[in-house]
């Protein structure tokens, strides 16, 4: 018999409602006991739809006996107070990147967290992408003199009445998506600072912007985020001495591309591609790492610690913005 | 700039020497084989062992091995695939290959076996094909084929050594399109170097021959085109090896080192059957009956003639376009006889 891990569901916009609830409920090691948001018609509509429970506020959801993990799907504002009472509770967390809307507040959650003895897991979903394992699997055939470019574009900007445009729930487009590619970059290189940083700014928040990192081990990076740019991208390519790198990340192909060109055995071939299949989609995969890590008392891939080093990372990105 | 292949004799010094000469021949840079990881191709998808032409000498191998392992190469692997009749793993056993790898630190890869990526090629014949993961890591080819003949297709060598790069045990759909699959093996394992084993050949089925020859090369193509002069063969009449010319961007210069062709060519009544095809054979009974009636005994005689050289021609094409190749192939046929 599968063994089942209650779940209650913290936030129900977007992230929710079209990425992580339809997902939970197709996970067989899952029961989604309950879910609770600040609008009580949407808590409502949303546990009418999935049949489950509504609870007033986070905190019952949290002291419910039947509830083993919390998901806090919620803007990053709020994932603080919230993952503060799921460790007050021994609750399980799974929050959405980034972890909290300062390091001061991260730095406390991870330390919380760890005196409970519970999984603490941020939703950095490009992490279980099997062409980005790919891609970190062949950065050592690259050679030396390693450089990264990255782009995270979206034609359209998110709607101006959501979190993303306020910087006081944590908006941003570096905070809310450029977060993903520093994640990213520090999986594949390790510990960098940023040596460069341009940004376009529309009322409050960051809609464009570009900046250069410096790893620790000599790799140099260029990232592009945009909410406004014509064309749609979400890419890596990495290339050193000995040949390159590119992949794309996807959420809904099931056949993923992992383009070369190394100076191995393949090098007359020009470039070529590995087609990776996975019916599986990342999200999915995502929800299984943290049920895996729950069930066999497992550290997450991107712990509560990890996802507190992206953020001190994008936070001394907008430092040095402010600096220019 | 020529593509160089050396003809040099195994003496009695054996293997290890031939090759020496040879490199030195073709003015192989064996600085160069300093701190590489080389994968090394036997043919070893036969029954037979090497006494019998069919499968290379691991004694060949091992010294060339022990040649790469002198100039430096830091990692060394030999690779074959699942034959329909056995396996790589029973191969390499039953040849010697085993002990050999032990004996020398190398590796044996079942390339049917091993874990391996889905590589996208959209080639003439292939879509994608599965690489075993490790051979990532590599990053020289060595291609050590047997010199012999072939029912299809004449000779079978350095380009052709290649169709056991495919993983799959049953490779047999291929055949029909041999030339379109090499061509697209051939340039994804492109070798870095041809190291021909012709000690001992089959010149014709069952039957072997001590010639007592290596050939070594940097360009598969120029090595099978030396070999066909050494069959005394038409290197056109070879249907993949004329496809290869067809397609190859650079005009073929081949500048043969150490023996000369004339002094060691390999005599054999092996003739290669009339081509395969169904409907090939039924027209070459059809216009061979025709070449009995009065009427059309001029046109039966001239359609003869092409029919003889009729895989010249059709090399390489797909059975459901060989009809509009034939009426093509004539056209271009006819032509030529007049242009004479």
């Amino acid at each position: 018999m599968v063994k089942k891990i209650g779940v209650g569901v913290v936030g129900l916009g977007r992230a929710a409602q079209d990425i992580h609830l339809p997902r939970l409920l197709r996970t067989p090691e899952i029961t989604l006991v309950g879910v609770t948001d600040v609008s009580e018609k949407r808590t409502k509509e949303t546990a009418h739809r999935y049949n489950v429970k509504d609870y007033p506020d986070y905190v019952d959801l949290c002291e419910y006996k039947d509830i083993d993990a919390v998901f806090i799907l919620t803007p990053p504002s709020a994932h603080y107070e919230v993952a503060e009472i799921a460790c007050e509770n021994r609750k399980h967390i799974f929050c959405e990147k980034p972890i909290a809307f300062n390091t001061e507040q991260g730095e406390t959650m991870v330390k919380k967290a760890s005196n409970a003895g519970i999984v603490l897991m941020v939703g950095y979903v490009m992490r279980f992408s099997p062409n980005m394992g790919l891609l970190k699997n062949m950065l050592p055939w690259l050679g030396s003199d390693l450089e990264a470019e990255t782009a995270c574009l979206l034609p359209l900007p998110p709607d101006k009445a959501t979190f993303q445009y306020q910087r006081g729930l944590g908006g941003g487009a570096l905070f809310e998506m450029g977060t993903h590619h520093v994640d990213l970059l520090r999986w594949f290189f390790g510990k960098g600072r940023p040596v460069d940083v341009d940004m376009k700014m529309r009322e409050e928040v960051d809609v464009a912007t570009s900046f250069s990192l410096r790893f620790d081990n000599g790799v140099t990076t260029r990232s592009e985020i945009s909410w406004v740019s014509p064309v749609s991208q979400n890419s890596i390519h990495v290339q050193g001495k000995k040949g390159y790198v590119t992949t794309a990340f996807s959420v809904r192909t099931t056949e993923r591309l992992v383009r070369f060109n190394l100076r191995n055995i393949f090098r007359e071939a020009g470039e070529i591609s590995i087609s990776i299949r996975d019916s599986r989609d990342v999200y999915a995969r995502e929800i299984g790492h943290f049920v895996n890590c729950v069930l066999k008392h497992q550290q997450p891939l991107i712990s509560g610690g990890e996802a507190l080093e992206d953020l001190k990372l994008v936070s001394e990105i907008y430092s040095l913005w402010k600096l220019k | 700039m020529t593509d160089k292949v050396a003809i040099v004799n195994v003496g009695t010094n054996g293997y290890s020497s031939a090759l020496d000469n040879a490199f030195d021949l073709i003015d192989l840079n064996k600085d160069d084989l300093a701190g590489r990881s080389v994968i090394i191709k036997p043919n070893l998808c036969d029954l037979e062992g090497p006494e019998l032409g069919v499968t290379t000498d691991v004694f060949l191998v091992e010294s060339l091995v022990e040649i790469l392992q002198r100039n430096g190469c830091s990692r060394i692997a030999i690779v074959e695939s699942d034959h329909w009749v056995s396996t790589a793993d029973e191969e390499f056993r039953r040849l010697g290959y085993k002990e050999m790898a032990e004996r020398r630190n190398v590796r044996l890869i079942n390339l049917s076996k091993a874990p391996s990526y889905r590589m996208v090629l959209h080639g003439k014949r292939f879509k994608e094909i599965r690489v075993p993961k490790e051979m990532m890591e590599y990053d020289f080819f060595i291609t050590v084929p047997k010199l012999k003949t072939h029912a299809d297709c004449y000779i079978t060598c350095a380009l052709k050594n290649q169709f056991g790069m495919n993983p799959r045990k049953y490779k047999s759909e291929h055949h029909a399109f041999l030339s379109q699959a090499l061509f697209d093996l051939n340039k994804l394992y492109r070798p870095h170097l041809v190291v021909v084993d012709g000690n001992f050949v089959q010149i014709e089925e069952n039957v072997a021959k001590k010639i007592g020859l290596v050939l070594v090369g940097t360009d598969p193509v120029a090595v099978d085109y030396v070999v066909t002069r050494l069959f005394d063969m038409n290197p056109k009449h070879v249907p993949y090896l004329k496809y290869f010319l067809k397609f190859r961007k650079t005009p073929l210069n081949v500048e043969i080192l150490g023996r000369a062709v004339c002094d060691c060519l390999i005599e054999t009544s092996f003739r290669r059957p009339q081509h395969p095809s169904l409907l090939l054979n039924l027209a070459h009974v059809i216009f061979k009956a025709s070449e009995k009636v009065g009427e059309v005994k001029k046109v039966g005689k001239r359609l003869s003639g092409f029919i003889k050289e009729a895989d010249v021609y059709l090399a390489g094409t797909p059975p459901h376009l060989l009809l509009p190749a034939m009426i093509r192939g004539y056209r271009e046929f006819r032509a030529r006889k007049k242009g004479k």
